[in-house]
């Protein structure tokens, strides 16, 4: 088997707990693989601690204890420093659930990704507009729109912005954390196409964070389900859907509506 | 058909266009609706098409500078000819609602017993009965901890939990209507499966009507009774939930039907609905969709379809019976596999 | 038949309206307050233009005159044109606030950014210090730096700068508090933006309706402030005119049966702070939106 573009051993985070409440483990020795070129999917309710996963592989939070390494060396997670940040953003990049706030309101779209563009060193500065150019192209958005800013553009637009914002220095990994999840099915379906391309043309690999097994379908080699900070299963997409072997899995995929279905309630108390 | 118990005709909702002036635009042209007691309608279409304004004429709430022509008759009483005293009944007593954000609809600095009694309360229920009530309604709506809960802030509270307390807060006066404005679409599919069962389960228990918005339309055809879609603040489509999976007439339908990914066929690219929706007003001559729809021909372009009636339904397409049967729909897959 | 139903309600709407005209948007009080003070300032600014009279020349022979012809607000007891005294100290008056306000403004960004950004133990000693320099008057600063260096405007304006600067501190903070926790911000640290470069980019522009309106806020409060100081004989010194000053010798005046000065001053201090807090809440409205 080929070395693991990035490889998460033992992941441990807990948050300390609010007065009077207890401590919170919101992952739970969590260990996977990702190879390079593949989409890897983590699926689960919300509060399964998804979310948490991904903000200690970008560094905005301090894992309690376990390894993330990428290319074989171990990742500093808990530097703090720009420089380590930068080296750390060349390689690995997030889009956030929420276009509207995840990208600053008063940039122009052309700043933001100038900005993205400036993290690459050897860019020459001559060409940034070109640069822009290309990489909103590649998102299937248009020229003009480099002038505008987030407020005059819409969800899919702006979800496109930050993934262009992603790519802008061609990094190994993407992490997505619920990208589609706020858009409309049919904005949806154009953004997964989009994610799809960009994969078979750049080889780019991504995390996929999503609690909809249906969409994971779409755009997943593998996947991993977890619950309540906890990985319940692993293997290649259709393995997991077709023969899930936990009850939780099953729970998952008998809530994606599709014809004929009916809404169940689970039997247990609802947090 | 004069004993449906919410019945929308004609409505039109126009917003004041740009800075300043008379000039008008529409955001819901024409829509007509009917709803029978105990009856769900499914009411679908992209961000935009005017689905929250619909709802929101049918309790004529709007924000200041919207105006609505038609007519909205629920249970016989026209609603925008109602007194101010007979419109505060009709929402506190007959029509409920619940939204996408519940966070934005409860006080973040009361607890959520204070805000689900106050109405009881405020029709003359003693406080001791009121607080048993909702600890009932919460166990309805899965809650079982309800005592506990009704002591916590909204903030201590998950998004799916707070919507069944918005739930139980909207059925706690024993309503004829509800109306759902995109009520599960900031859940994650497991406690949105989890919200619409609690719906469908009141709804049999208590015979209460539903309209519920989505953009998902495979959702909505799924729970309930009949489905309408609209785009650009019109209605283009509304047949029985069933045969509409089975036999969509409009070429927009399908294409929302068929961009849902699906959990058995992986496609190579989900067939999609090119370009972005727009509203009425935005609307050019002829059909609104004929920008977006793959079925487009120059006669399109000339005339604005008119909802017609159709075997089960109603449809608005100048092709719709030459494409019947032709139009792609989830249950056989819309593209190549 | 058909009915017609308009806007009944002022209930929250999924977005916002379309804009109005901008005087209508603005508002017809924040509209009167913006006139106010604009004629105020432009009066202070351009005093040798406008005022009747020079300000601090005595008429012993017109002392202690009600409103006439000649001077329309009358005169004070040295028979100093009060209309043209007015005028001038306007420019002391309001200039002393507004040092103090851009002075503590720009102190409390720097203490309320480092605080919200950096947390931990360097949030933890800037709070601690604002809460307990925020938990003593304003005019004690004054009184105290007025004790060391001696009464005066500049004295006077140092010790409301400190006083003013945990307020500014602590609504920054506040507001920054808020806004790190956004996405985009989030964004800006994973791209490996340093931390001067994000609060300068990115969190102290989306802020900067708040620090604006805590600004016009603190203002109202800093020129009643002033004017006390004044009042009491420790900010501006006799013969410059101020407004502070002329409700001093105003009241001498009132008692000797000439009470126009007083009224004068006391209704200019009273519109400046009132329009300005009217600004104020227009501007915080317009943030909380
Ligand atoms: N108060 C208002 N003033 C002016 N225009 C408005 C107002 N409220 C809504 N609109 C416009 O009316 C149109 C329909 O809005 P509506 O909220 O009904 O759409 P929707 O179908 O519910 O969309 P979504 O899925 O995003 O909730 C939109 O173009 C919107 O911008
Ligand atoms: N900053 C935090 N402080 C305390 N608890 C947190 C924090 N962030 C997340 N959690 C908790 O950790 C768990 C996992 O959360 P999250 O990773 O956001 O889940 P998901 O993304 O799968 O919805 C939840 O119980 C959540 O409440
Ligand atoms: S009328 Fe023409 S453009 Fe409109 S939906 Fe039908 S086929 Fe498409
Ligand atoms: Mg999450
Ligand atoms: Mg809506």
């Amino acid at each position: 088997m080929s070395e693991p573009l990035l490889k998460v051993d033992d992941l441990r985070k807990v948050f300390p707990g609010r007065r009077g409440h207890d401590d919170v483990v919101a992952v739970d020795g969590v260990s996977f693989e990702l190879a390079p070129g593949e989409s890897l999917a983590i699926v689960g309710e919300s509060g399964s601690g998804k979310t948490t996963i991904a903000r200690m592989l970008v560094g905005l939070e301090r894992p309690t204890s376990g390894s993330i390494a990428m290319g074989g060396a171990i990742l500093d997670v808990s530097s703090r420093r720009a420089k380590d940040r930068r080296a750390r953003a060349r390689r690995l990049q997030m889009v956030f659930q929420d276009p509207y706030s995840s990208l600053d309101r008063l940039q122009t779209v052309e700043q933001i990704l100038s900005d993205a563009l400036s993290l690459d060193p050897d860019a020459v500065r001559e060409s940034r507009a070109e640069q822009v150019r290309i990489l909103l192209t590649s998102v299937g958005l248009h020229e003009r729109h480099s002038r505008m800013r987030p407020g005059g553009l819409s969800g899919g637009q702006r979800q496109r912005v930050a993934i262009a914002r992603a790519l802008a220095v061609k990094p190994d990994v993407v992490v997505l954390d619920e990208a589609v999840a706020a858009l409309d099915v049919s904005i949806q379906a154009q953004v997964l196409n989009l994610l799809k391309e960009i994969r078979e043309t750049t080889g780019t690999a991504y995390l996929f964070i999503s609690h909809d097994l249906a969409v994971v379908n779409q755009v997943s080699d593998r996947c991993v389900v977890m619950r309540q900070g906890r990985v319940v299963e692993q293997g290649t997409t259709a393995e997991v859907l077709h023969h899930p072997q936990d009850s939780y899995t099953q729970q998952l995929r008998d809530a994606v509506p599709r014809p004929g279905w009916s809404p169940t309630r689970s039997a247990e108390a609802p947090r | 058909m004069t004993d449906a118990l919410l019945q929308v005709s004609d409505l039109t909702i126009t917003v004041p266009a740009g800075e300043y002036g008379a000039d008008r635009r529409p955001v819901v042209s024409g829509v007509n609706l009917q709803i029978g007691a105990g009856e769900a309608l499914g009411l679908v279409g992209e961000s935009g098409s005017g689905k929250s304004m619909t709802a929101r004429a049918v309790m004529r709430l709007f924000a200041p500078g919207v105006q609505a022509t038609g007519t909205v008759v629920f249970d016989g009483c026209e609603v925008f000819a109602m007194e101010d005293e007979q419109l505060r009944l009709l929402r506190a007593h007959r029509i409920a609602m619940i939204f996408q954000d519940p966070r934005a609809h409860i006080n973040p600095v009361r607890t959520v017993g204070a805000f689900l009694i106050e109405g009881l309360c405020a029709s003359g229920v003693s406080t001791r009965d009121a607080e048993r009530r909702v600890t009932s309604l919460l166990a309805e709506v899965g809650i079982s901890d309800g005592s506990r809960r009704m002591a916590q802030l909204p903030h201590e509270l998950s998004g799916g939990l707070l919507q069944r307390v918005m739930i139980a807060s909207a059925v706690a006066m024993d309503p004829d209507l509800l109306l759902a404005d995109e009520p599960t679409t900031a859940l994650d599919v497991t406690t949105q499966s989890e919200v619409m069962a609690i719906l469908a389960q009141l709804r049999t228990e208590r015979g209460l009507a539903l309209l519920f918005i989505t953009h998902d339309l495979e959702l909505a055809a799924a729970t309930c009774d009949s489905t309408a879609v609209m785009y650009a603040g019109s209605i283009v489509e509304r047949q029985s939930s069933r045969q509409l999976l089975t036999h969509p007439y409009h070429p927009y339908s399908s294409g929302l039907m068929v961009s849902r990914p699906d959990l058995d066929v992986v496609r190579q690219r989900l067939p999609v609905i090119e370009g972005q929706p727009i509203a009425a007003f935005e609307a050019g001559e002829g059909c609104a969709f004929a920008p977006r729809c793959g079925y487009s021909q120059p006669a399109c372009l000339a005339t604005t379809p008119a909802l017609v009636a159709v075997q089960g339904g109603e449809v608005a397409c100048h092709r719709a019976s030459e494409l019947q049967g032709q139009l792609p729909t989830a249950m056989e897959g819309g593209g190549d596999v | 038949m058909s009915g017609v139903a308009t806007s009944m309600d002022q209930s929250s709407s999924d977005r916002p309206p379309r804009r109005a005209p901008w005087w209508r948007r603005v508002g017809i009080a924040p509209l009167c307050a913006i006139v106010i003070l604009a004629v105020m300032i432009l009066a202070a600014v351009f005093a040798p233009l406008v005022a009747p009279y020079n300000p601090n020349s005595p008429d012993l022979l017109a002392a202690l005159q009600g409103p006439s012809a000649a001077h329309p607000l009358g005169t004070d007891a040295l028979g100093r044109d009060t209309l043209s005294r007015l005028i001038y100290g306007g420019r002391t008056t309001l200039l002393g606030p507004i040092v103090v306000i851009l002075l503590s403004t720009v102190l409390g960004l720097l203490l309320g950014v480092a605080a919200a950004w950096r947390g931990g133990s360097i949030d933890t000693v800037i709070s601690r210090i604002v809460d307990v320099l925020f938990s003593i008057p304003g005019i004690v600063f004054a009184l105290v730096t007025v004790a060391i260096l001696g009464a005066g405007l500049g004295s006077v304006v140092i010790g409301l700068t400190i006083a003013y600067t945990p307020y500014a501190a602590r609504v920054i903070r506040g507001g920054a508090l808020r806004e790190r926790r956004m996405p985009y911000i989030s964004a800006a640290w994973i791209q490996g933006r340093s931390g001067s470069t994000i609060a300068r980019r990115h969190l102290v522009p989306n802020i900067r309706p708040l620090i604006l309106a805590q600004a016009v806020a603190a203002l109202g409060f800093a020129v009643i402030d002033l004017a006390s100081m004044s009042f009491l004989g420790l900010g501006v010194q006799p013969p410059t005119p101020d407004w502070g000053l002329m409700v001093k010798s105003g009241l001498d005046s009132a008692v000797r049966g000439q009470p126009t000065e007083v009224i004068v001053a006391s209704v200019a201090i009273a519109l400046f702070v009132g329009a300005v807090t009217v600004l104020g809440d227009r501007l915080s409205t317009g943030v909380n939106k």
